[in-house]
């Protein structure tokens, strides 16, 4: 995918094609996903961009009507909207960028034979099941100063009683990381693993032939062939971390003082709170834009850095 | 929807072959879809025999209080056997959302249980039927608590009735009974007994504080119970449209209330919503916490009855001031195509049958004067507090603005981050209520020119 | 990282043969370091992953108030509340229609797209790709009125369908995107060979490639299955009647302003967690190594 996004349109030598591939039978293929996209989310899509040129707050009637490129002036001029963007930067980097990491080591784990990997893999795996509303309960007791963890540990005299992890200054951020790793891990562990499964063996025999230790067998066999996969599963996860807004809500409220606000947060608490759709919209349109312009650098830096592709 | 069991059995039977999974997966997902479109045709006919079929939409969905909705439904359909009411839970932090779009796309039921802050929005989108008339042609006005009546009035932007003045919840501060007597404390009557209290029955050295204070989502409640009357303000606006909240009395009692933060409270306590406080009270985490009346069944099932005492916020150096005595209703939708069978339930609400069940079931103060004067009401703790303290001479109700269309946006998103910066020591309460008085101030002013 | 090699190098079975347990047939010995490089990680793993669970089990479990830190005496009073008071079952039936029929679409849309994406070049391929992307950018919370409008022209409120319609579509990009990378990750020859052998593309594919996509099948319907069975919001926008609601729903009821039942929340979620833990203990056994020397020599 990452090659083909980026790369001109460049047919394939015939040899590696199969015979009797016609854009005819490409279309039939996409074509149930082309119409879903096309008859549930175009409409939609394009009223998210309408609603963000008119005044609409749904307890100011009176104030309705077209406001032209006012909610984006007022943008511009929003402190707020400012300290969350650089704060869902932070965040969606330092989450992604870990759930990948440690995704990445528990599939390689999970891949070798051993005892017990099917109920491994099984236990390893359920935080993804777990629902959104229950992660988030589930972390706010084992943060909450009586209910969780740190009055367990403080009764055994480690770290003080009334504290918890998420209003600490300095601790909230990496409270909240945690929480969402304990859910995101497990999603790069299975697609990495699946991935992994169609590895030719014969490689890793050529590399153990060649004496290459682990280091290289990894570098040289795995992750090439792993990388597209890898490189597509965190852009969009990327997109998810961005548009995550219940664990945050939930947990912090963006706070203590804002400090936990994220761009889609403060939509949330923007359009869906405070009724106010027009402005809302204009931050959504934002984010989508911002959006687009970072995914296709990505895609071109991550396709740029190796040309092995197909 | 006996149907939908199908697909289980399917994958239950098969020995399970490698391939012969995704077929099957196939099969049962197919049977289930079209078993679930088939019933969801079959429903939707509905309504048998003639009779009015009502879609009620509850906005509070804690499982006692649906399954007493679900009696006081049957109760009244039992009265009106040509009317059947539809019951649909909608979860607290989603229901607006789902009202709004209900009502952007013309969908909306004939009944919901709004919140009087709901009511500006609601009442801003014409969404709801003003009720004035009805009440006067049923005679139900007389029979109905006059505070009430016109707190349910007041909530709304143009001063109509559109929420019936049911139920009322009140304010209160809970407090651990068994602490208290351990440590030969008697129940707090003044705000001294509170702060001694407090101070008191902190241990941190063993997870135990005096108190737990809503640093968190909806802090703004706990901090008007516990600032107002202490500081005996008894309103929201001065007569020129100024906001009471840079008064120095305000600020003196802000200060009280912030100095509890870190001290006689857990520090977590700066991000803690309802939830975060409830879990902390209920395990043994703290001796004291403001909420409503509306909690006590919750504390009772925690802790037991004997270990949870309720006060009123106690009196302030000349009155005592009411808060949170804000009604808890049901209102009709403008739309809805049966509006007087629909009016029939809400009055059916306010009768004394109705609303003695209700009521009592609740754990909310009755909004019938008859069903107010039966011997249960001082039955329970919490209700007990809240009425004695209502008894008291010179006693003043304040009441929230929840008329103005920005009162929440301002008191729930905008002062959070503020509010928050207070308690880290970042921002004085001075300043703080300054500025929050300032924002209130502009809302006022704008909704008093626009109404004239 | 030595852990990205398997100890069973060269002993791999034979095209389409069964997965089978083959420690028994491991050659040489683990040594000390190597052991620890496994067990050392999935310990830390397993400790991260399970002490929240364990918070969930215990709250599940011990009576209400209680701050025992293992759940003894055991109560099952919070599983019969939430079983009964709530309708739980009816939810629990709701969500697994709505997440298997989910499965079932992604997956087949996601191998139908992901085949062209993979082995068909095509004019607008770049572009179907971007508008795929774009389509996540935009939270569906944003688009509430307008999406409820489009399923009430279609007659599909209120209907199981609009959830697995809307599920379906919003998963659809991670579908297409994941199933593409797995086709390609099928050697092209395999598919070529089958076709000289006089093959059309449809037996071809369904011969050769599917069995060796079933990781890839695994990992795509699990994704897809996972999130219908947890999406909340498209449950709560487009169902109006009490009994054609989801697990999520269910769940939420039990916090709210006025009191918060942990207890009865972690038995809900429990229960819920419960069948999905199983089912994917049973399915993943297909996560593994596919590609063998002699099916790529094929």
């Amino acid at each position: 995918m990452s090659s083909t996004t980026a790369e001109p349109v460049r047919r394939p030598p015939a040899a590696r094609r199969p015979t009797g591939s016609r854009a005819g039978h490409a279309y039939l293929l996409i074509a149930p996903a082309v119409v879903l996209v096309l008859v549930f989310l175009f409409y939609p899509v394009l009223s998210v961009f309408w609603e963000s040129l008119r005044h609409h707050n749904l307890t100011r009637p009176l104030d309705d009507g077209f406001a032209g490129l006012d909610n984006y002036r007022a943008l511009l001029a929003d402190e707020v909207f400012w300290r969350s963007l650089r704060f869902t930067a932070q965040w969606v980097f330092v989450e992604v960028g870990l759930q990948f990491v440690f995704g990445l080591a528990l599939a390689l784990v999970l891949n070798r034979t051993f005892v017990g990997r099917g109920l491994a893999r099984a236990l390893a795996f359920s935080p993804w099941a777990v629902s959104g509303i229950l992660t988030t309960t589930i972390w706010i007791l084992l943060y909450n100063p009586t209910t969780g963890i740190g009055h367990y540990l403080a009764s055994m005299g480690i770290g003080e009683y009334g504290t918890s992890l998420l209003s600490e200054p300095g601790t909230t951020f990496w409270a909240l990381v945690i929480a969402e790793l304990w859910k995101g891990i497990p999603f790069f562990a299975i697609l990495i693993l699946a991935d992994l499964q169609s590895v030719p063996l014969e490689l890793y025999e050529a590399a153990n032939v060649d004496g290459a230790g682990p280091l290289r067998r990894f570098s040289s066999v795995t992750w090439p062939h792993i990388r597209k996969a890898v490189v597509i599963a965190t852009l969009l996860r990327a997109v998810w971390e961005f548009n995550n807004v219940d664990l945050l809500y939930t947990m912090t409220a963006g706070g203590p003082a804002g400090s936990t606000t994220t761009l889609p947060l403060y939509v949330a608490q923007t359009a869906i709170h405070d009724q106010d759709f027009g402005y809302g919209s204009a931050l959504t349109v934002t984010a989508f834009l911002l959006l687009t312009f970072a995914s296709m650098v990505y895609l071109r830096i991550s396709n740029g850095d190796s040309k092995e592709g197909k | 929807m006996t149907r939908q069991q199908h697909p289980a059995e399917v994958l239950g039977r098969h020995a399970l072959s490698r391939r012969g999974f995704i077929r099957t997966a196939a099969q049962a997902g197919v049977a289930m879809g079209l078993a679930s479109a088939v019933s969801a045709c079959g429903d939707s006919g509905g309504g048998s025999g003639g009779a009015v079929t009502l879609q009620l939409w509850d906005t509070d969905t804690r499982p006692e209080r649906t399954a007493n909705l679900k009696k006081l439904i049957s109760m009244f359909e039992a009265k009106n056997p040509g009317i059947r009411i539809n019951y649909l839970g909608l979860p607290t932090d989603q229901y607006m959302q789902k009202i709004n779009t209900a009502i952007a796309t013309r969908s909306t039921p004939d009944l919901l249980t709004p919140k009087a802050s709901d009511l500006a929005a609601l009442v801003a989108q014409n969404a709801l039927a003003p009720l004035d008339e009805r009440l006067k042609k049923a005679g139900l006005e007389q029979q109905i608590s006059e505070q009430m009546l016109k707190s349910s009035r007041a909530a709304a932007p143009d001063g109509k009735l559109y929420l019936t003045p049911t139920t009322s919840l009140a304010d209160v501060i809970y407090y651990r009974a068994d602490w208290f007597k351990e440590a030969g404390l008697k129940a707090p009557a003044t705000w001294a007994d509170f702060d001694a209290a407090a101070s008191r029955l902190t241990d941190a050295s063993s997870g135990r504080f005096g108190y737990t204070l809503r640093g968190g989502n909806g802090f703004f409640g706990q901090l008007v119970q516990m600032v107002y009357p202490r500081a005996g303000v008894s309103t929201f606006f001065r007569e020129d449209g100024s906001s009471t909240l840079d008064d120095p009395a305000v600020i003196a009692a802000c200060e009280k209330y912030v100095a509890l933060f870190g001290k006689q409270t857990a520090r977590s306590d700066l991000t803690a919503d309802f939830k975060t406080m409830v879990a902390q009270f209920g395990n043994g985490g703290a001796a004291m916490l403001s909420h409503s009346i509306g909690s006590y069944p919750n504390h009772v099932a925690a802790l037991g009855a004997e270990k949870v005492g309720a006060v009123a916020p106690f009196p302030g150096p000349d009155n005592q001031v009411l808060t949170g005595w804000m009604t808890t209703g049901f209102a009709m939708f403008q739309k809805s195509e049966h509006q007087e069978e629909a009016w029939k339930f809400l009055a059916y609400t306010m009768e004394p049958e109705g609303n003695s069940f209700w009521a009592q079931k609740s754990g909310y103060l009755p909004g019938n004067k008859t069903v107010a004067k039966e011997k249960w009401v001082t039955e329970n703790a919490a209700m007990k507090a809240a009425l004695d303290a209502a008894a008291k001479p010179g006693v003043v109700t304040l009441e929230q603005p929840y008329y103005l269309p920005e009162f929440s946006s301002i008191t729930v998103t905008d002062l959070l981050p503020e509010w928050q910066k207070v308690l880290q020591g970042s921002l004085t309460p001075h300043d703080f209520l300054t500025a929050a008085a300032a924002a209130l101030t502009t809302a006022k002013r704008k909704y008093d020119k626009e109404h004239g | 990282m030595s852990l990205a090699t398997r100890d069973d190098v060269g002993q791999a079975p034979a095209p389409a043969a069964p997965p089978t347990r083959r420690h028994a047939a491991r050659k040489r010995r683990r040594s000390m370091g190597d052991r620890l490089m496994l067990w050392l990680p999935l310990t830390l793993f397993l400790l991260f992953t399970l002490v929240p669970l364990y918070w969930m089990v215990l709250f599940a479990f011990r009576p209400t108030g209680s701050t025992a830190l293992v759940p003894w005496p055991i109560t099952l009073e919070n599983f019969s509340r939430v079983w009964e008071g709530s309708g739980f079952g009816v939810y629990f039936r709701n969500s697994i229609a709505v997440a298997v029929a989910s499965l079932v679409v992604s997956t087949v849309i996601g191998m139908l797209g992901g085949y062209a994406l993979a082995r068909l070049t095509f004019p607008g391929k770049n572009v179907f790709l971007v508008i795929m992307l774009c389509t996540q950018f935009i939270p569906g919370a944003m688009m509430l009125i307008p999406l409820f409008q489009i399923f009430n022209g279609l007659y599909l409120t209120n209907s199981l369908w609009s959830l697995i319609i809307a599920d379906t579509v919003f998963h659809l990009p991670l579908s297409l995107v994941l199933m593409a990378g797995f086709i390609r990750n099928v050697p092209v020859t395999l598919e070529e060979a089958a076709q000289v052998d006089g093959c059309g593309r449809i037996r071809a594919f369904c011969a050769v490639v599917l069995p060796l996509l079933k990781p890839g099948i695994v990992a795509v319907g699990s994704f897809a299955f996972i999130s219908a069975w947890n999406n909340f919001l498209f449950a709560i926008m487009f169902i109006s009647s009490q009994d054609r609601f989801t697990v999520p729903v269910g769940l939420s009821y039990l916090l709210g302003e006025f009191g918060s039942d942990f207890g009865a929340l972690a038995a809900g979620g429990l229960i819920a967690v419960a069948p999905v833990v199983v089912l994917f203990a049973y399915v993943q056994r297909f996560l593994v190594q596919g590609l063998s020397a002699g099916a790529v020599k094929g």
